[in-house]
């Protein structure tokens, strides 16, 4: 009798786990449409397809899409802490758990000092300003926000040598969060290829034949997706970087090292950040 | 208790001969039979050193096939030189289960690899080990100040490039993380053959570069290097396409805006059309509501 009820109490918790990786929930802000006036451009032709194959992956691993905005629909406002910003009920980046941005970052010139602020750059005539200062406005996980992988294709949003400054704020709830340092001259360079293959890695692609579930590609911690996938298309010397947050030391670096998209960990409260970075 | 015994086993009896007059369940056509099972694990086997417990089971779709003994999965796009090697217990690497040996021993086990996986020594570009740092911070309570530990070596992984006829081919490569047992912990090796006219193209496009091929403006940019390159289908994904083409990558006017556009031409200057990866999903056309219109 007890044997029953250990096995059903398994199956029940199997059956949670799946429930629970089917309810992650991904949004994608992607700027293709940089015009020279009034953004300066130029215009990114792989970001819109990069964020559309990240969604293929997503979408095939049976995970539920927010948003899906590209161009004049992505707003810098997006990006800023609030009720009508982050959490805009239709584009918010703070609303799904997790968030692919594809588009224009800012990037020092010669290098990045550690006061130096990190930016998210889109090109739109709402939510204005396009350009949106991450250590300053982005806070997610706060209140109702409920983000928990930040994944920032925009060049150099995450300085290794400002990562205090720009990126210990933003965690207020938030677990895990990738992008790239660099300079102007040791740059990403635009590509569909980086977020797609980043997208197969984060979920993987299986065959499930009951008796087995049998992995075609992989399914990765968001951290090792994004040090295999990082540095495709990019300069000489830019880094790929993940950043994650927790209670103390060992479980920052737990988090950086295991959290994976599909089996997101409890939220994280705590003043400790581990990162983890490779070079190109 | 004794007409209850009966009962159950009654029930077990009658459920048994209901169960053998149903029509068997059909197979799923994505399982792979045992000697094609046996095919794929033997060429893991052989050519990367996997050692295989059991049982061995296998799927593939779509030209992508894998076989797996629970801990080690070996995939393959069929006929091409395209692997994807991840033993799970060695990747992820913990803290101190990394690869304990050199960088030129890390290098000598990749190209071992390379080799016995038929790939030609002479399209190697460059194979660099690539060192990963770690790194720990704390912020105060009241949020006011920071305090950052030393960065510390971390992981290893062995990335080589490909160069085909002194054609770039950015899309294919080896990346290699190899545990402390000196087994493959995880590889994508991308390295698959190109076609002859694919070849034969990017050389006539290396030729219209040489002779000064003029590449389009492209708005809030300028020109920054111009090369041909050999393009393919990545390793996670469902199709091997390749293309030649001619990379123009633009250097930003902005001097701050980072991503560097970049497109991929043909002689005329017109877009090639780029290796394909995933099938994209049936989307349909949405509008932000409330949004004003760009322009």
């Amino acid at each position: 009798m007890r044997n029953s009820f250990a096995w059903i109490a398994a199956a029940s918790l199997l059956g949670m786990a799946g429930v629970c990786s089917a309810q992650t929930r991904y949004s994608t802000g992607a700027v293709t449409d940089y015009p020279a006036n009034p953004c300066g451009g130029p215009s990114l032709p792989a970001a819109v397809p990069e964020a559309a194959a990240f969604r293929g992956w997503y979408g095939s691993a049976g995970l539920i899409n927010v948003s899906r905005w590209d161009n004049n629909d992505v707003w810098g406002s997006d990006f800023r802490d609030g009720p009508g910003a982050d959490l805009e009920p239709q584009g918010g980046s703070d609303l799904p758990d997790v968030y692919l941005f594809a588009g224009h970052g800012i990037c020092q010139d010669p290098v990045p000092a550690a006061a130096d602020g990190d930016f998210i750059f889109v090109c739109s005539t709402n939510g204005q300003p396009n350009n949106t200062h991450i250590g300053n406005s982005s806070r997610w996980g706060n209140g109702t926000g409920r983000l928990k992988f930040a994944f920032i294709d925009a060049s150099c949003p995450m300085d290794l040598v400002s990562l205090g400054t720009n990126w210990f704020p933003p965690f207020q709830g938030l677990h895990v969060a990738t992008g790239h340092s660099g300079n102007r001259t040791h740059d990403t360079l635009d590509s569909s290829s980086r977020g797609s293959l980043f997208g197969a890695y984060t979920v993987g692609y299986s065959i499930d034949l009951l008796i087995v579930k049998i992995d075609l590609f992989p399914e990765m911690p968001a951290t090792w997706a994004w040090m295999s996938t990082g540095l495709i298309d990019v300069q000489d010397e830019v880094c790929a970087v993940a950043i994650a947050n927790d209670s103390t030391a060992a479980a920052a670096e737990n988090r950086r090292d295991n959290e994976r998209v599909k089996a997101p960990m409890a939220r994280p409260s705590g003043n400790w950040f581990a990162w983890r970075w490779t070079c190109s | 208790m004794k007409s209850f015994t009966s009962l159950i086993v009654s029930a077990i009896v009658t459920t048994g001969l209901l169960a053998g007059c149903a029509p068997k369940p059909k197979p799923d056509p994505r399982q792979l039979d045992e000697s094609q099972v046996r095919v794929l694990a033997d060429a893991g086997a052989n050519q990367f050193g996997i050692q295989w417990g059991k049982p061995l089971n296998g799927a593939g779709e779509r030209g992508v096939a894998a076989v797996t003994d629970g801990v080690t999965t070996f995939t393959t796009h069929t006929g091409s030189r395209v692997f994807i090697v991840h033993n799970r217990k060695e990747f992820p690497p913990t803290a101190d289960n990394g690869f304990q040996g050199t960088d030129e021993e890390l290098k000598d086990i990749g190209l071992k690899f390379l080799k016995a996986a038929g790939a030609n020594a002479d399209e190697i570009a460059r194979a660099r080990v690539l060192t990963q740092f770690t790194q720990l911070g704390e912020k105060s309570a009241d949020g006011k100040s920071v305090r950052v530990d030393a960065p510390q070596k971390s992981h290893r992984a062995l990335l080589v490039t490909r160069h085909i006829g002194g054609v770039e081919a950015p899309s294919s490569r080896m990346l290699l993380y190899v545990g402390a047992s000196g087994r493959i912990g995880f590889m994508e090796l991308n390295w698959p053959d190109i076609s002859r006219d694919v070849v034969d193209r990017a050389s006539q496009l290396r030729k219209s570069v040489e002779a000064g091929f003029a590449a389009p403006r492209l708005e809030g940019a300028e020109v920054e290097s111009v090369q041909p390159v050999l393009l393919n289908s990545p390793a996670a994904g469902f199709y091997n396409d390749s293309v030649a083409a001619i990379r123009v990558i633009y250097s930003n006017n902005n001097k701050e805006l980072g991503r560097k556009a970049v497109r991929y031409l043909d002689e005329r200057g017109a877009d090639v059309v780029l290796p394909r990866d995933i099938d994209r999903l049936r989307e349909e056309a949405v509008a932000r509501k409330g949004a004003k219109q760009a322009g």
